[in-house]
């Protein structure tokens, strides 16, 4: 079930907040739990016994590691725990990679292919994964006691608002707000205004860029002109960004709605001066997590700078890789990494020496190439549109007609990078931090509920749109 | 109330969504529906099998999409945005030309290029079609004179013709060069000696003199007051083929009106929140002069759609015995009504007509006759005993299929109807469907030379009627 279908807008929204804000406030864990594991199992009936079961194993697992004080107990515990996640997400999500890439090579030496049936991705197998690592490694590194109930636990994992793309909620981040938390309207009433603006970021700027963007890049590459590339790949630009970044806002929100507060994701990314910038500014959880939970433990940056540029490219790659099992990810992860260590290496004192605005341009600009190989699954062809990009061929017609897509570009453009000036920061202050006066409040919500019915309006005429971040 | 407003503020924001919710599953409210065609979706019924296979889920989120509390409210508001900031339909069939003219997407790609381009890229392919079906008609033409039933090509001129100036700028359509079945099809006709009426130069040189409009802003086809005018053209044009005094029309002064169904299709399939601003809408009314010697023939017409302003417009039971509408040769109007023409005793349906109307406009040209002609040759060639020989051999070939033969036992047993005749009908369907298959003197520019020795009896019996 994703954000932006009927079924869940129409449906499943308003009986779970029915149920919830009905319920008196001990069962409101419990009732978000079993509306969870519905949300779940509708999308993915055959994976919900796998991940409750893993579930299960990790609490009792990290539950023993905790009571433990034997240190190879612990180690023991915490190994099995990890190993557990990470097995399941790695036969789920590569096993298909791994063979198809063996029976490349055992075709080169004249062998037999290696038969295997496809293996099914888990829906967010990405995401959950991640999230036990935090409660493994946070428990065995005490910075937070596990739960003492299985039910809270599952809940922490399985919690609808972020159980499918994100943002990736650290356990000690929300453990607290999990065992008790006040019902604050204000707070509930902001979460629906966030709602709102994820759902109008996916729905109205998203989806509307992503499909003339697919009719574009399903066109022959070769000779697609270069205006026709740019158009496309700066429409991707955008509409990863509002896509993935409204997704987020939607799950933020609904968290809010709640009383939980998620970190935030994602901080106007394309306004980076850098691609290590950019990294602390798109999908922010992930980052957190690979700093924490891979650079860290890999050496970060106490060690030699050779090792640390390998740790850096290494934490890329891997990044890369869990996105999607096929090599333009990899590739993608190996790009971002290169630039990183080439700032490192002395590329970030020349942005420094360039000032703001050239220095998010060229940013800007390598973060755009890049996604060309995000995009694009056949490496060549990526590597072809990035070609067409420069070839500065501007004889064909550009093939879209639409002043919808056109001003709808813009306005994406717009807002992307509206915080690089003061008053876009004002306004921005204003809509996400601004503790309304009641007459506020009244407007703001007549405006977000008409923007609700509004993308209620455009998501029945333009046909039902699946998110794009779900198939990592 | 300030101290609780976020309360009441979110409470009432539940309020919505459960309003949305119960709208939804009990349409408690009415609203007006969208125009357009609409596939149906029935409630999903919940089984473990297809909850496993998704397909319960993917039916729900259909169902909700289909039936989302106050939808229509809610896509009219979107489409009405788009209209307003983006001059853009939210229909595809509809596109939006200079000062708001509308134009069906067929027409004016049909401009643009040619309609042949959606059947083959092959003009040589739809020169040899045109070609045989121009042949066809010249022989069922022939044909039907001699049992005194007059066929008849009534050619209507698309808005795209009459009212190029408004059109949208062409940007996207990029095949000038397509074979154009109207510019085929009338040379032809001339060179066989074809019966046909074009209307084409006629409204190109009344355009700009006439006080009223052939073609409104917001509609696809033409004006109540053209069509009026042209199925008086056509009365007298049949009065010159067959020697018939038939009823003749009075056409009243014309006057301003609320448009009319079908006037404003194209507005209304934009679904819009409000009525848009468009040039007047004429309209004349129109009655049958008394007339003690004219005789009311019996007119089949088999064609597109512009003969629904002839019907709403025309008093159409006042001037023939009959007057059924084949709509592409697919459905059956003012006359066993929504049956399928393949359902029909096409003998009989021949045979008691005194003239026959192919009647279309340029734009659907490309699908001339809509497979009429080669199926009103079986009949007019081959008496019932060829086509039961044909029926039999099909059969034969239907049973040598074991898993074909297998599947119509089983629809048979369940629909408990003997195996013998649910053979027959299928077989005589297959055949009457597509007879150029099954009889090789229809195919491409074959003539058969046989004759259907039963028809003249049978004409003279269902004449005298």
């Amino acid at each position: 079930m994703v954000f932006s279908s009927n079924v869940f807008l129409i449906l499943f929204l308003p009986i779970f907040l029915m149920c919830y804000f009905a319920c008196p406030k001990r069962w409101r864990n419990l009732v978000l739990l079993l509306f969870s594991i519905v949300f779940y199992a509708y999308g993915a009936p055959t994976f919900i016994l796998l991940l409750l079961g893993s579930t299960v194993i990790n609490f009792y697992l990290v539950k023993w590691l905790y009571e433990t004080d034997n240190l190879v107990h612990k180690k023991l515990y915490a190994g099995l725990a990890i190993a557990l996640s990470l097995g399941l997400l790695g036969y789920f999500k590569y096993a298909n990679f791994f063979v198809d890439n063996l029976n490349v090579v055992l075709g080169a030496f004249g062998l037999q292919p290696f038969t295997f049936a496809k293996v099914l991705l888990p829906i967010g197998i990405s995401f959950f994964t991640f999230q036990s690592i935090t409660y493994v490694v946070d428990t065995y590194r005490n910075v937070h006691k596990p739960m003492e109930r299985l039910t809270d636990y599952m809940l922490y994992i399985i919690m609808f608002p972020q159980l499918i793309a994100g943002p990736i909620v650290r356990y000690c981040d929300i453990a607290d707000e999990i065992r008790s938390r006040e019902q604050n309207w204000a707070e509930s009433l902001q979460g629906f205004y966030r709602f709102v603006i994820g759902l109008s970021k996916k729905v109205l700027i998203a989806d509307v860029i992503g499909h003339q963007v697919d009719i574009l890049l399903a066109g022959d590459l070769a000779t697609m002109g270069t205006g026709t590339a740019w158009i496309a790949i700066l429409g991707y630009t955008m509409q990863l960004y509002f896509d993935f970044s409204g997704y987020s806002d939607m799950a933020i929100g609904l968290g809010k709605i709640m009383g939980f507060h998620f970190p935030e994701n994602f901080d106007n990314p394309y306004n980076s001066a850098s691609v290590s910038e950019f990294w602390r500014r798109w999908h922010i959880t992930l980052g957190v997590f690979m700093r924490n939970y891979l650079y860290i433990p890999l050496g970060g940056n106490r060690c030699s700078k050779p090792r640390m540029y390998f740790n850096l490219w290494v934490v890329f790659l891997l990044s890369g890789l869990w996105h999607g099992a096929s090599w333009s990810f990899v590739v993608w992860g190996a790009y971002h990494g290169i630039w990183l260590v080439l700032e490192r290496m002395g590329l970030g004192k020349v942005y420094e020496k360039m000032g703001k605005v050239p220095s998010v341009i060229i940013t800007f600009l390598i973060i755009t190439v890049g996604w060309a190989i995000f995009r694009i699954e056949n490496l060549s062809d990526a590597f072809t549109l990035i070609s067409r990009l420069f070839a500065f061929d501007f004889q064909s017609i550009i093939p879209i007609q639409s002043p919808h897509f056109y001003v709808t570009l813009i306005v994406a453009l717009f807002f992307a990078f509206l915080v690089l000036f003061p008053f876009g920061k004002k306004l921005q202050s204003i809509v996400f931090y601004t503790d309304f006066s009641p007459k506020q409040h009244l407007a703001v919500w007549l405006v977000s509920m008409f923007l609700f019915l509004f993308c209620l309006g455009a998501l029945n005429a333009a046909g039902f749109s699946p998110f794009i971040y779900f198939r990592f | 109330m300030k101290k609780n407003i976020h309360k009441i503020l979110f409470v009432s924001t539940i309020v919505v969504l459960v309003l949305l919710l119960v709208q939804t599953f009990t349409n408690f409210v009415y609203v007006k529906p969208l125009a357009g065609v609409t596939v149906e979706v029935e409630k999903p019924k919940l089984t473990l099998p297809n909850y496993i296979d998704g397909s319960f889920q993917s039916n729900l989120e259909n169902y909700c999409r289909e039936h989302c509390g106050f939808r229509e409210w809610f896509i009219r508001l979107y489409n009405q945005y788009l209209w307003n900031c983006f001059h853009e339909s939210n229909n595809p069939t509809v596109m939006r030309g200079k000062d708001n003219w509308l134009y069906e997407e067929v027409y004016v790609r049909d401009h643009y290029e040619s309609l042949m381009y959606k059947y083959t890229q092959d003009t040589a392919e739809m020169r040899n079609f045109y070609e045989t079906e121009a042949l066809r008609l010249w022989k069922v033409q022939a044909l039907l004179e001699e049992l005194n039933i007059h066929i008849f090509v009534n050619i209507n001129p698309g808005k795209d013709v009459i009212c190029p100036e408004y059109l949208p700028k062409n940007k996207l359509y990029l095949h000038p060069e397509g074979l154009r079945a109207y510019d085929y099809l009338i040379k032809r006709f001339d060179e066989l000696g074809i019966n046909y009426i074009d209307n084409v130069p006629i409204f190109k040189a009344i355009k700009n003199s006439v006080d009223y409009p052939l073609f409104y802003q917001t509609g696809t086809h033409w004006s109540n007051i053209a069509a009026v005018h042209v199925f008086d053209s056509i009365l007298r044009y049949m009065e010159n083929l067959s020697g018939q005094q038939l009823y003749h029309l009075e056409i009243g002064e014309k006057y301003q009106a609320k448009p009319r169904k079908p006037d404003q299709d194209l507005e209304e399939l934009l679904n819009l929140a409000f009525p848009m601003k468009s040039s007047p809408y004429w309209y004349a009314d129109v009655t049958v002069k008394e007339d003690s010697t004219a005789v009311k023939p019996f007119l089949l017409t088999i064609g597109d759609s512009y003969f629904w302003n002839f019907a709403y417009n025309v008093p159409l039971q006042d001037l023939f015995r009959g007057h059924p509408y084949w709509y592409y040769n697919y459905i059956v109007y003012y006359d066993s009504a929504n049956t399928s023409t393949l359902d029909l005793d096409l003998e009989q349906e021949l045979m008691r007509a005194d003239y026959i109307m192919l009647n279309y406009g340029t734009t659907s040209l490309y699908e001339f006759a809509s497979r009429f002609l080669s199926r009103a040759l079986l009949y007019l060639c081959y008496d019932k005993a060829s086509i039961d020989a044909a029926v039999h051999g099909l059969i034969e070939n239907i049973k040598s299929d074991p898993k074909r033969y297998a599947e119509i036992k089983k629809n048979a047993e369940n629909d408990r109807e003997d195996l013998n005749q649910a053979l027959y009908n299928i077989a005589l369907y297959l055949i009457k469907e597509n007879p150029e298959i099954y009889f090789e003197d229809l195919q491409g520019e074959k003539m058969p030379i046989s004759r259907n020795k039963d028809l003249p009896s049978l004409r003279k019996a269902l004449s005298s009627r």
